[in-house]
This record gives C-alpha cells, sequence and structure tokens, in this order.
C-alpha cells in the first residue's frame, strides 16, 4: 500500500519549483547582460589597441617612404645596399640597429630593426639607358627595386598591455618605380619655375602642370585631361580639347622626383665625410633630368649617352666642317649650325645619338620625305640629340632650331643652357618648314631653362605652309612655351610604338609601399 | 429541509514566517541586481564614451596625417562635446618638423645614416575626456606624416 502525499503538500512544492524556475531564469539572463556589460567593456580596450596599431603602422609607412625617398630615390649608380648604403661608398649600415628616434617621447626607440635583410641595388632616379621599363614584383631591376621592411609597429610608439596584446609585427614592401611620363600619356609636362603656356595648342592626352598657381593668362593649352599636385593653389584655367570647361583630376599625388638637385649630404648625412656620394632628389616639381653634372654626373641623359661609344659627341665651337655627314650630322664651327638628318635613308648607316656641347647658333633638324618618310624613317631605331650649353663658354647662343619636312623616326630633343641668367636670351625660335599643311614630327621635346617659341614658315619657293603640326611624343619643359595662334594649331599626339624610345627617355621616379603583413 | 453544505476543509497555505523570508529573500536579489545594473550602466556609458574618444583621436590622427592646409576645425569628423558631463577636447602638440639632427650615431646608433627621422613632421594628437564627472582621461596617438613636399 502506497503512502499518499498530502495534497496541500504537493501544491507547495510545486509552487515552489515554478518559483525557483524562474528565480533561475531571471538569474541566468541577468547575469547574461551582465557579462555582455563585460564584454563590451573589453571590446572598447581592444578598440583602442587595434587603433594605435592601426596608427603605428601608418607610422611605419611613413618611415619607410621617408627613408626611401631621402636615400635610396638619391642613389647614384649601382651601389649595393648589401654593403653600404646608396650611394655612401661603401659605408656600412646594413648591419646595425640603430635608434633614431633618441629623446623623443614619441618613440620607444630601443632599436630600429635590422636593415641586414636588404639585399639588391639602388635605383637610379632619373635617367636610365637600357632595361624595359616594366615591373615585375619579383626582379624588376633596373625599373623598380624592392625592399621589405620589418617594421615593428611596437618600437613605433605603442604602449599597449604587452600581456593583454602581445607584441606584433607589421611588415611592408615597397617598392621603386619609374617610368618616362610621355610615353605613358602626360604628353605635355610642365615643371616649375615657369612653364607658361600660350597660343593655339591642342594635347590629345594628359597636361601635368606642376606650377598652376600662374596667372590664368599664362596657360591656354587645350588638353583631354589636366592634373596637378595640388601643393599650389590652381589659378590657371584648363580647357578640354573642345575649349570647355575640364574638370582638374584631384586624385592624390605621391612624391615623384624629376632629377637631383641639392647639395650632396648639406643637412641630411652625420657623417659626410664618409658618404659624399649621394644626392637629395627634389619632389617640388622641378626639373634636372639632362645634364645633371653638377649634383648627380651618372645620372643623366647626356652622361648615359655620352657613355655609349657609338654616340657621336661634337662641340659647335671646334668642329669645323662635316663631322659625320655621312650618317647625318654636319656641324660647321665657323658658324654654329648643326644641321641633322634622322633618317638619310636605306643606304645609309642609321645616325647614332649625337651630343653636343656648346657653340651652335642654329640647328637644323631635316626630316624626311617621300618612301623614306613613309616607309623606311618609321622602323629606324629611336635615337637621342642632346645639346648643352654653358652660358660661360663662348658667347654664341643657340636661338634657332628648324624642323624641316616631316621626321618619322622616333627622335629625343634634349636642350639645355645651364643658367637662366638674364644676361642672354634664352629663348629658342622653333621653325617648322614644312611642304605640307599639316606635318608629323616624331618627336619628344625636353627643355631645361629655354623657352621655346614655335612659329610656322610660310613662303612660295621653298614652299612651307604648315598650319597643323602634328607632334607625336610630347614636351617636357620648365620653362615658357609659346605656340602659334589660331588659325593654326600645334597637336600633341600619344607615341604608341615606343620601343626605342622605352630606352631613351628620362623617366620620373617613386616609392610605393605594400602592407604585406597583418595588421 | 435543510441545505446541506459540504464540509469546509481548510486548504494549506505558507505561513507568514515562510512568505516574509521569501520576500526578504527577492528584495536582497532586486537590490543586489539594481546595483549591479547601475554599475553596469555606468560601464557602459563609459565604455561608450571611451570608444568615441579613440575613434576621435585616431580621426583626428588620419585627418592631421591627410594634412590638409587647416587643421583642425573644418576637417573633423565630429565636434567634441565640452559641457560638464560628457566633456571631450583634443589638442595637437607641436607639429615637429625637426631642424635639428638626430644623429643617431652621436646617439650610440650604429652605423646606420639611414632614417633620419627629421625629415618628417611628427605630433601627439592627445583627446581628453571624461569617465565620470568631475573626473578626466587621455588617450595619446604619437603620428607622423612625410613633410609638405614628399606627401
Amino acid at each position: 500500500m502506497h503512502a499518499t502525499v498530502p495534497r496541500s503538500a504537493r501544491r507547495r512544492g510545486g509552487a515552489l519549483i515554478l518559483a525557483l524556475l524562474f528565480i533561475g531564469v531571471v538569474s541566468a539572463g541577468f547575469a547574461s547582460w551582465a557579462l555582455l556589460i563585460q564584454q563590451r567593456a573589453g571590446v572598447s580596450d581592444l578598440e583602442e589597441h587595434q587603433a594605435r596599431k592601426r596608427l603605428a603602422a601608418a607610422n611605419s609607412e611613413i618611415m619607410v617612404r621617408d627613408y626611401m625617398l631621402t636615400r635610396v630615390l638619391a642613389a647614384n649608380g649601382d651601389d649595393t645596399l648589401d654593403g653600404g648604403a646608396p650611394g655612401s661608398n661603401g659605408a656600412s649600415w646594413s648591419t646595425s640597429t640603430t635608434a633614431v628616434w633618441k629623446g623623443s617621447t614619441l618613440i620607444d626607440d630601443t632599436y630600429w630593426p635590422s636593415t641586414t635583410g636588404w639585399r639588391g641595388y639602388a635605383l637610379d632616379s632619373i635617367s636610365w639607358i637600357g632595361g624595359i621599363n616594366g615591373f615585375s614584383p619579383t626582379y624588376d631591376y633596373p625599373y623598380s627595386k624592392t625592399l621589405t621592411f620589418n617594421a615593428n609597429y611596437k618600437q613605433l610608439s605603442f604602449a599597449g598591455s604587452a600581456q593583454e596584446f602581445p607584441d606584433d609585427a607589421t611588415t611592408y614592401r615597397a617598392y621603386l618605380r619609374s617610368t618616362s611620363p610621355i610615353l605613358g600619356g602626360d604628353m605635355l609636362v610642365l615643371h616649375r619655375p615657369n612653364p607658361a603656356v600660350t597660343g593655339n595648342v591642342a594635347v590629345q592626352g594628359r597636361v601635368v602642370h606642376f606650377a598652376p598657381n600662374l596667372a590664368a593668362s599664362a596657360y591656354t593649352a587645350r588638353s583631354q585631361r589636366f592634373t596637378s599636385p595640388g601643393q599650389v593653389a590652381l589659378t590657371v584655367v584648363p580647357a578640354s580639347i573642345a575649349g570647355g570647361s575640364l574638370l582638374v583630376s584631384n586624385l592624390p599625388w605621391t612624391a615623384v622626383s624629376s632629377g637631383n638637385f641639392s647639395n650632396p649630404n648639406i643637412g641630411i648625412d652625420p657623417n659626410p665625410a664618409i658618404s659624399t656620394d649621394w644626392r637629395l632628389p627634389d619632389y617640388s616639381g622641378l626639373l634636372n633630368v639632362i645634364d645633371a653634372s653638377s649634383t648627380n654626373a651618372s645620372n643623366s641623359l647626356k652622361s648615359e649617352v655620352s657613355a655609349n661609344t657609338s654616340t657621336i659627341q661634337a662641340t659647335g665651337t671646334t668642329d669645323t666642317l662635316t663631322f659625320d655627314s655621312s650618317r647625318g650630322l654636319t656641324v660647321i664651327g665657323s658658324t654654329g649650325v648643326a644641321t641633322i638628318s634622322p633618317c638619310l635613308g636605306s643606304s645609309t648607316v642609321d645616325l647614332p645619338n649625337v651630343v653636343i656641347s656648346n657653340g651652335l647658333t642654329e640647328m637644323i633638324i631635316d626630316g624626311q620625305t617621300g618612301s623614306n618618310l613613309t616607309s623606311y624613317a618609321p622602323f629606324r631605331p629611336a635615337f637621342a640629340v642632346v645639346y648643352t650649353q654653358d652660358a660661360t663658354v663662348t658667347g654664341r647662343n643657340l636661338t634657332t632650331i628648324r624642323l624641316r619636312n616631316q621626321n618619322r623616326r622616333a627622335m629625343i630633343l634634349a636642350l639645355k643652357k645651364a643658367t637662366r641668367s638674364p644676361a642672354i636670351d634664352h629663348t629658342i625660335n622653333v621653325i617648322v618648314e614644312s611642304p605640307v599643311t599639316d606635318p608629323t614630327w616624331r618627336l619628344i621635346i625636353i627643355a631645361e631653362n629655354v623657352p621655346l617659341n614655335i612659329t610656322y614658315a610660310t613662303s612660295a619657293i621653298p614652299l612651307y605652309q604648315a598650319a597643323t603640326v602634328n607632334l607625336v611624343g610630347g614636351i617636357q619643359t620648365d620653362s615658357p612655351l609659346i605656340f602659334p595662334a589660331s588659325p593654326q594649331l600645334f597637336e600633341i599626339q600619344l607615341e604608341t610604338d615606343t620601343r626605342g624610345l622605352l630606352r631613351l627617355s628620362p623617366r620620373l621616379a617613386w616609392a610605393e609601399t605594400f602592407l604585406t603583413g597583418k595588421l | 429541509m435543510k441545505s446541506r453544505r459540504p464540509a469546509c476543509t481548510p486548504s494549506p497555505a505558507y505561513t507568514l514566517v515562510e512568505i516574509l523570508v521569501a520576500m526578504s529573500i527577492v528584495a536582497l536579489a532586486i537590490g543586489a541586481a539594481s546595483q549591479l545594473s547601475l554599475t553596469q550602466s555606468v560601464a557602459e556609458d563609459v565604455t561608450q564614451k571611451k570608444s568615441f574618444a579613440v575613434n576621435y583621436a585616431e580621426n583626428l590622427a588620419r585627418i592631421w596625417q591627410l594634412a590638409p592646409r587647416d587643421l583642425p576645425g573644418a576637417y573633423l569628423l565630429a565636434q567634441p562635446n565640452s559641457d560638464a558631463v560628457s566633456f571631450m577636447s583634443h589638442y595637437f602638440d607641436s607639429n615637429l618638423s625637426t631642424s635639428t639632427v638626430d644623429n643617431p650615431a652621436a646617439l650610440g646608433g650604429g652605423g646606420d645614416y639611414g632614417f633620419d627621422a627629421y625629415t618628417v613632421d611628427r605630433t601627439n594628437v592627445r583627446v581628453t575626456w571624461s569617465p565620470a564627472p568631475g573626473t578626466t582621461s587621455n588617450i595619446d596617438f604619437p603620428a607622423l606624416r612625410l613633410q609638405p613636399a614628399r606627401r
């Protein structure tokens, strides 16, 4: 016989169980809520940690970029990073762990990570004869350079809890890149200080203007695109090809080098007695690529072209009569007139690169006609003509360049007058002498300290009648450009056959950094 | 005829003592929960403020690194509060475009002449915020940026 539990007792027990269940549920919910709040409190700490890490990584990138811009782009030649700093004549820095921010409250300056892992070569910043102007992430010397920085973020001011948030490293990979702006589509590159452009010129590509703060009247070019570094206010008024308003590209720029300018080691190198061979590039838009003999001798178009033994070198002062007329160069020293024929035809040997120093008063570039123009010259290798004039030598001054007929052999014409002294007129009158109304010149013009005043000759005998000149190539200059007024037109078009020009064209160089590690 | 009423059997109930004990326990639990809730609410509030301050400081540092011409006024993503309760303020220390040479060799560094850090700008972004009325706390974010010609 079973013992019977009183009904009242069962009711009380049931109520108690229900109460306990209710209390349990409420307690569990409350505990969860409390735990959630605690976790949220922890999240704020994590947020701070993450923010510090992001900023530290950004700081690391700044350091990496600054180092690249200061030291590596300033390199002069192929100094190995393994044996010494770029261009520093072997000063040993590759094994040190140097405190950089000593004394600063900003940085835990225990050490900067060792640079022993850096190998390879420094990159010439301006011009390089040889190689391919391309890019490979694995081996792209001499046009790119890869350095891997182990930029340990904790050394860049991170001060979090080491136990909760252990130390970590941020790895950057830095590339040095370079390219010819003109061949890349920047067909009119206007460098500081005074690249005023007047006249009727249409650029079927981009205009790059490093000094857009000139007066509005100092810029009349029309182009498909217009871009400017943005370091100075824009006061010129870009125009589209059709003449309408052109929206300025506001894409961010990176610091680009177009030559080495500063004297070596000034204010930079703590031990100039040891490292005396590297220079500081300029990133403000100056141009110094033709003859940087005073600041970076091995890194200029003239020096690189001159290093080639096949290059014809002449001086307009002493070389008399013919120099190498059979190949297309004549220099008359008595008058200072040089005649250059880019392509004489299939019966002659190609004219190589030409370097003329001083003494010219006039340069005639005689192009081609007939089948030589259409069927032979376009397929000959590119070449460069470099003329540099030291204002102190003879008093002769190159004032006239005649572009006669048309030219379809790819060509670079580099003109530099050493100073901007007002004692002489630096302007060169470029006179197009064409028997057709719309001559085409495959030509890249680089002018330093040389204003160009371009005009079209018109005459019946000989017949010169150019109305529209097509320049396939581009112009890079730091001096004023004067083009003919409408209805005459000067049109700059993109050079698409870049085979030989890639090796000859002066280039801009810049640094890129990529975050390759975790963050 | 007399109606017959069923017999009245008293239903069982909790005693007064039991009820008082139960109510006391519940009251204690509610009190503790309330206290904890208050604490958690304060913590949540502090968390929110700190979160805001961290984001604010990071934004300031990032904007400074982007280097617009006029800092900080027009470029801030949000204006700080300056009332007594949710007080928040910020400042940049002097932007050090140092002209003096941090000579690594002279300071005991090795032969590495590189990383002459004086070529970069540096600053410290400090955001002061208030976890509770009458108290302040700082968040300091050091930041570097390239000098103008190199940006």
